[in-house]
């Protein structure tokens, strides 16, 4: 479960808000997707969740663990994709996996059934002995998201997680995303693919000029509101409705 | 916090850290543009060897020199604390940009960042790699001089005990704690005021540059105070000299005395202790103020300045200009780089004023020695300018920005080879913008050397700003062309580039290898040709030096512009 209670985070440099009082619960068990224009303040907020940024007011509670009075504990339980590879490359998968999983402390059967399980999913079992660097941007990909999931964390963070990958692979991801969720475990991905996030979320947060703007039930959007998509309710919420009047006409 | 789980995190990070380093490495040397082979590869050890035995001799020669005086004076334990004070700050000279750029520039930050490590265990890790990669020119230097100092003293008949030797050696991987230790504690501080700073990058370069500066003046300073002696012959001066720097080191007070065998085993371990102190200390202070300043350089992702001055309306910039701008904003937005430029252009005036300052000391005591009066007038100016062509040669190349042009792109350098700029376009201009900053230095150099240096002769005014510029020239344009052959693009903070990267240290050597040589021709020409007259001499030798400099920048401008389209469209296979 995350957490967000009256999120702020000014940039010193500019002195602009990224994110203004931000409130949001993710419950556990289900896929939440965090949309909002560029620059609305997506990667600040998960910048913020998974500790790499601090911030000046409100809180973050990762699993009822407060991001600023335990960071390692918080950390502990999340599983963070970012959207740029956070990767050393140096390293072969097979042995950035095991960092990952030394840090977190999995045994190694378990770590070597659930590397074999994802890689195999994958597609990634016979390139795992390979250097990081060698690898294609969708591998690079596909390696941060088995080493976020290795140690089995209750909270998947992934930050524009589709970027790369083949229809496969994306195709994977979205299943293994989607039982993760099943397990009880806590989703929570941005992106901009709305398709995809219609697809598989069962609650969305649109966000703009870092305010939290909406958070809207998928299964109630559809049932309530079957003539507008979220596409169409996104471009109405962040001002994109000329767009969106320009496509009707 | 739980000690014994920080210590296998710990472990574990500095393990997985080198593996990357290694694995970064191999795939490096893999991607290598022309390998050498046979007799230029086997030409190159050679040098190498000769090089690497030339300096071991030079330091052999000083050991043994000082160890006699030494037993003269009766001062081998004022002595020792010298040598390695000496050392200690040698590594606190080079140690400023190494510390801070693991501390904080790394690559890996961000993703240490999202991991659950306990608190200093990140900083614990980049403390060792920096000290490990400033060991070496501590065992390079430290090691070979007390391990002689200590066996000519033993043949001399002074009284060495036998674990003089075990505790040069254990001494040597030791010493470099403290200054180490030093830099990441003032470090620690300024960073953190650093990251309350609206402009932190650009910040961070200056408080580095500032580091430096006050790390090189305390050398120069201590370095000054004992120049200020006569010599070998360890005077009452140099005694006095020697004895402030046993005060203001007294910090080494166990390892000199483990190494005296006074109380042996007894005082190493209180060194060693001491060493564990103060960098429990810095690990202290690391949970207070490491982790802010990290976090708060993330930041930067946000960060979006206000313009000062808008562009005309529908203003077009050239790509050059564009290109050229890009070039001056990489500087800007990378502190080691920026701190690297500004040492650059100080570090030369800073030598003018360090050489003045030498030699206005006591002008009697020169003459005294033997020397004729004339030597104190155009001779002595000519000494001091073999050492502000030393400095201006070496300045020329501390600016770093050619050394690793191509390289700092990292994975923007396939961004850069989709842009419509012909491969030469972009070679000339990383050299453009190179040389603006030896252009600054230049006229630094102009401006700081009648003032400082007092010498108003015009030929020697032009002469030292002609050697600037084109020694600038030459190392750009040789570096520019080794770091186009192979560039490295898997590095984890700058230090990495240059300072792990043999390719780099062929044209850096060529570099202080002239350096040395002028710096010894205008010393020689200072004694033997000072009779010969102001005009005569400054003819000779920037003549010389002028000519020989323009020939072979001309030589390395044409290398670079042969075929910089093969080698730039080679990157990346």
């Amino acid at each position: 479960m995350i957490e967000i209670n009256g999120l702020s985070k000014t940039y010193k440099g500019t002195g602009r808000k990224a994110l203004d009082s931000l409130c949001l619960t993710v419950n556990d068990g289900e896929i939440f997707g965090f949309l909002g224009p560029n620059g609305a303040g997506k990667s600040t907020a998960i910048k913020c969740i998974t500790g790499i940024l601090s911030f000046e007011e409100g809180s973050v509670k990762i699993g009822g663990v407060s991001m600023s009075d335990d960071p390692v504990g918080a950390k502990k339980r999340i599983g963070y994709v970012p959207d740029e590879h956070l990767l050393y490359e140096g390293l072969t998968g097979r042995q950035y996996i095991d960092f990952i999983s030394d840090i977190y402390g999995v045994s190694r059967a378990r770590r070597a059934e659930l590397t074999d399980k994802y890689a195999s999913d994958f597609g990634l079992k016979d390139r795992l002995d390979e250097t990081i660097s060698d690898y294609s941007h969708g591998m690079k990909q596909k390696i941060a998201v088995i080493a976020a999931l290795v140690h089995e964390p209750e909270v998947f963070i992934l930050d524009e997680p589709m970027l790369g990958l083949d229809p496969k692979s994306a195709y994977v991801l979205k299943k293994t995303m989607r039982d993760y969720a099943d397990s009880g475990k806590t989703v929570f991905f941005s992106s901009h693919i709305l398709e995809v996030v219609e697809k598989i979320c069962d609650r969305v947060a649109i966000i703009d000029g870092g305010k939290l703007i909406a958070v809207c039930d998928m299964q109630e959007l559809k049932e309530k509101r079957s003539d507008l998509s979220l596409e169409q309710l996104f471009l109405t919420l962040t001002g994109g409705e000329d767009a969106f009047k320009t496509e009707e006409v | 916090m739980n000690l014994a789980k920080a210590f296998a995190e710990y472990r574990l990070l500095f393990r997985i850290s080198r593996l990357n380093s290694r694995g970064s490495a191999k795939k490096n040397s893999a991607l290598r543009i022309g390998k050498r082979k046979g007799l230029s590869r086997a030409g190159y050890i050679a040098l190498a060897i000769i090089a690497g035995l030339a300096i071991f001799g030079f330091e052999f020669s000083i050991a043994m020199q000082l160890a006699s005086a030494a037993y003269k004076a009766n001062a081998v334990e004022e002595t020792l604390y010298v040598l390695i004070a000496t050392t200690q700050l040698v590594v606190l000279f080079f140690g400023v940009i190494t510390t801070t750029g693991y501390l904080y520039f790394s690559k890996d930050k961000t993703l240490l960042q999202t991991l659950p490590f306990e608190k200093g265990v990140v900083f614990a890790v980049k403390s060792t790699e920096a000290y490990l990669s400033e060991l070496g020119i501590n065992i390079a230097v430290m090691l070979p001089v007390t391990l002689v100092f200590g066996a000519s003293l033993d043949i001399s008949g002074y009284p060495i005990p036998w674990c003089y030797y075990l505790f040069a050696v254990l001494g040597a991987f030791m010493t470099p704690a403290v200054p180490m230790i030093v830099i990441s504690l003032i470090s620690l501080p300024v960073m953190r005021v650093v990251s309350l700073m609206k402009k932190r990058r650009v910040g961070n370069g200056i408080a580095m540059a500032v580091l430096y500066c006050l790390v090189m003046i305390a050398y120069f300073a201590l370095v000054g105070v004992n120049a200020s002696g006569d010599g070998f012959n360890l005077g009452s001066d140099a005694l006095k000299a020697f004895g402030s720097v046993k005060k203001a080191t007294i910090f080494n007070y166990p390892i000199v005395n483990a190494l005296l065998g006074h109380n042996a085993a007894g005082n190493f371990f209180i060194y060693l202790a001491g060493i564990v102190v103060l960098f429990a200390l810095s690990l202290l202070l690391a949970l207070v103020f490491y982790n802010k300043s990290v976090t708060a350089s993330a930041e930067s992702a946000g960060g979006v300045s206000v313009r000062r001055k808008r562009r005309a309306e529908g203003e077009v910039r050239t790509p050059v200009k564009s290109f050229m701008l890009k070039e001056f904003k990489s500087l800007v937005n990378t502190p080691t780089l920026l701190m690297n430029a500004i040492i650059s252009i100080v570090m030369p005036v800073l030598m003018m004023a360090f050489v003045r300052f030498i030699f206005s000391m006591d002008p009697e005591s020169v003459s005294e020695d033997g020397a004729s009066s004339a030597w104190i007038g155009s001779g002595m100016d000519m000494f001091s300018i073999g050492m502000v062509t030393f400095m201006c040669c070496i300045g020329a190349v501390a600016g770093g920005v050619a050394g690793i042009g191509f390289s700092l792109e990292g994975k923007n350098i396939f961004a850069l080879k989709a842009l419509p700029l012909a491969p030469r376009t972009i070679v000339l201009i990383k050299l453009a913008f190179a040389m603006c900053i030896n252009v600054v230095q230049t006229v630094a150099v102009l401006i700081a050397f009648p003032l400082i240096m007092q010498i108003h002769n015009p030929i020697a005014i032009v002469g030292i700003a002609l050697i600037s510029l084109l020694m600038g020239i030459l190392s750009n344009c040789m570096l520019l062309y080794t770091d186009l052959k192979n560039p490295n693009f898997s590095w984890t903070n700058i230090s990495e580039i240059t300072k792990n990267n043999k390719r780099v240290w062929k044209p850096m050597l060529l570099n202080t290898g002239f350096a040395m040589v002028y710096m010894v021709i205008g010393m020689v020409l200072g004694i033997v040709a000072s009779d010969m007259g102001e005009w005569a001499l400054y003819g000779i030798y920037f003549g010389s030096a002028v000519t020989i400099l323009a020939v072979a920048s001309v030589f390395a401008y044409r290398k670079l512009t042969e075929r910089p389209e093969y080698y730039f469209n080679a990157i990346g296979g």
